[in-house]
């Protein structure tokens, strides 16, 4: 990070701002200058301004000639223009305490929650696939969606294990006199992007799979949504910094408003999708008719093309009998899912309801899988 | 950690509790302890500041006043005693040596 802030003060960009989504620079004459990024453990994303220590830290620091060009919840970055500046932290036990004390609250804690939720929704996803491995196999969204969520997994644990290592390494080095040991910023870097890149692949697989209009608008219910809770959840949370409000305020507020989002939007999500699946907008293509019977109930009939009838197999079935014939595909890289239902509406039919599904597996050792379940 | 952090002190640590026999402000030390050992121990700002929350969780210093955000601090009794320690301590390891090198030149 301070190579980076470093380059781009030589280019005449100094550090304005840096929050979570990003730093923002401001212009200036191009020269040199130092950067060093400390931990200051008792500061708080949460804080609307900095604290009576916080001030005392950044008073010692200036006295030694680093300014505090930007400040990130504990992440202090300080810039110094002096040729040959007193590090800030010239004891290495000292230094791995406090950066140690910052990762229990910044890195251990949200994500070590994290991979607890999403290793649960994993374990569950993994579990119904067990039971019902064709409704995951035929489903790209839902194959994406797994494999992006696997690789979540992995990768937080992947992290947290890689920073009890360097904390483990790091405290022997510097029992022993030596320093802390540098950490792999450039792995973690390639291990957001492949992890972007999965959650993009699953957005098209989403995108293309749910093509009917009623698929659209969960779309943009979910994923809009989701867009929705972070921007308000944030917005708030500035304001309520800008108004100057305590830690405690914050972190109350943004807590409360993001349970009460979720709430909502989960509870939304039930009455959608009962409201859209019975208005027939997740189907698609229309009825062929519509058939109100006896007592006044509309029923859908629909005569989609199967490859068996109830026709063929011998039975005897009249216009009276009002049957409806339903083809559902369900198609993903890996194989398609047809199933086919064959009924009558009419109550006063004697005809059974025929319902069987053709699978179609083009790879070998995919269909040994399948039919073992 | 806290019990075990202060067996043997650090320069730095020895050095802050030396100044702070006397009041002084936070500010002041860095300046003080780099002019008292020509320029040999330097305690950076953010080594400081773990270094006095420390001392003052424990007990060896305490705050004596704050102007503005100016707080001066001052060493306790429990600090007099452990900084005493360290010091004889460090006289027994300079006594060691000399006895080893007297010892070697007869």
């Amino acid at each position: 990070m301070e190579r980076r802030l470093e380059r781009m003060a030589a280019r005449g960009w100094l550090l304005e701002r840096a929050t979570s989504w990003g730093w923002t620079y401001r212009r200036a004459e191009p020269g040199e200058a130092r950067y060093t990024v400390a931990y200051f453990p008792a500061a708080s994303v949460f804080d609307s301004g900095p604290t009576d220590e916080q001030r005392t830290y950044a008073d010692y620091c200036q006295a030694a000639g680093w300014e505090l060009a930007a400040a990130n919840g504990p992440l202090q970055f300080f810039r110094s223009t002096r040729p040959n500046p007193t590090p800030i932290d010239t004891d290495e036990a000292t230094k791995l305490d406090t950066v140690r004390r910052t990762m229990r609250k910044s890195l251990l804690l949200p994500y070590g929650l994290l991979l607890a939720i999403w290793s649960l929704n994993l374990f569950t996803r993994l579990d119904d696939f067990r039971r019902r491995p064709l409704s995951l196999l035929s489903s790209n969204s839902s194959l994406a969606l797994l494999a992006l969520l696997a690789f979540l997994v992995v990768y937080l644990a992947a992290v947290l294990v890689d920073y009890g290592v360097w904390a483990a390494r790091s405290r022997r080095r510097v029992a022993e006199g030596g320093r802390c040991l540098p950490t792999h910023s450039r792995a973690r870097l390639a291990g957001g992007a492949v992890g972007l890149g999965l959650a993009g692949l699953m957005l098209l697989a989403f995108f293309t799979e749910l093509s009917t209009p009623g698929g659209r608008l969960i779309l943009l219910y979910t994923f809009g949504g989701m867009a929705l809770i972070i921007g308000l959840s944030q917005g708030l949370m500035a304001l309520l910094k800008k108004r100057g409000a305590s830690r405690g305020a914050v972190r109350g507020w943004f807590f409360a408003a993001c349970v009460l989002l979720a709430v909502v939007y989960s509870a939304g999500m039930l009455p959608l999708a009962g409201v859209l699946g019975g208005s027939g907008l997740l189907r698609e293509g229309q009825p062929a008719e519509v058939y109100t019977d006896s007592r006044g109930w509309t029923w859908d009939i629909y005569r989609d093309d199967l490859p068996v009838t109830l026709e063929q197999l011998g039975f005897s079935v009249t216009g009276a009998d009002h049957c409806t014939y339903t083809a559902e595909e369900s198609r993903s890289i890996l194989l398609t899912d047809r199933q086919y239902v064959q009924r009558a509406m009419a109550r006063d039919s004697q005809l059974p309801e025929l319902s069987y599904r053709v699978v179609e597996i083009p790879w070998g050792w995919l269909r040994g899988l399948v039919l073992r379940q | 950690m806290a019990r075990e952090k202060f067996q043997t002190l650090t320069e730095q640590m020895f050095y802050i509790l030396l100044c702070l026999r006397r009041e002084c402000c936070g500010v002041d030390i860095m300046d003080e302890a780099a002019r008292m050992t020509g320029g040999q121990v330097v305690i950076g700002p953010g080594t400081l500041y773990s270094l006095l929350d420390s001392f003052l969780t424990q007990g060896f210093i305490r705050e004596t006043g704050v102007e503005g955000r100016r707080r001066s601090y001052c060493i306790t009794p429990a600090g007099e005693r452990r900084l005493e320690e360290e010091y004889r301590r460090l006289l027994r390891q300079a006594g060691d040596y000399e006895a080893r090198r007297e010892g070697e030149t007869q």
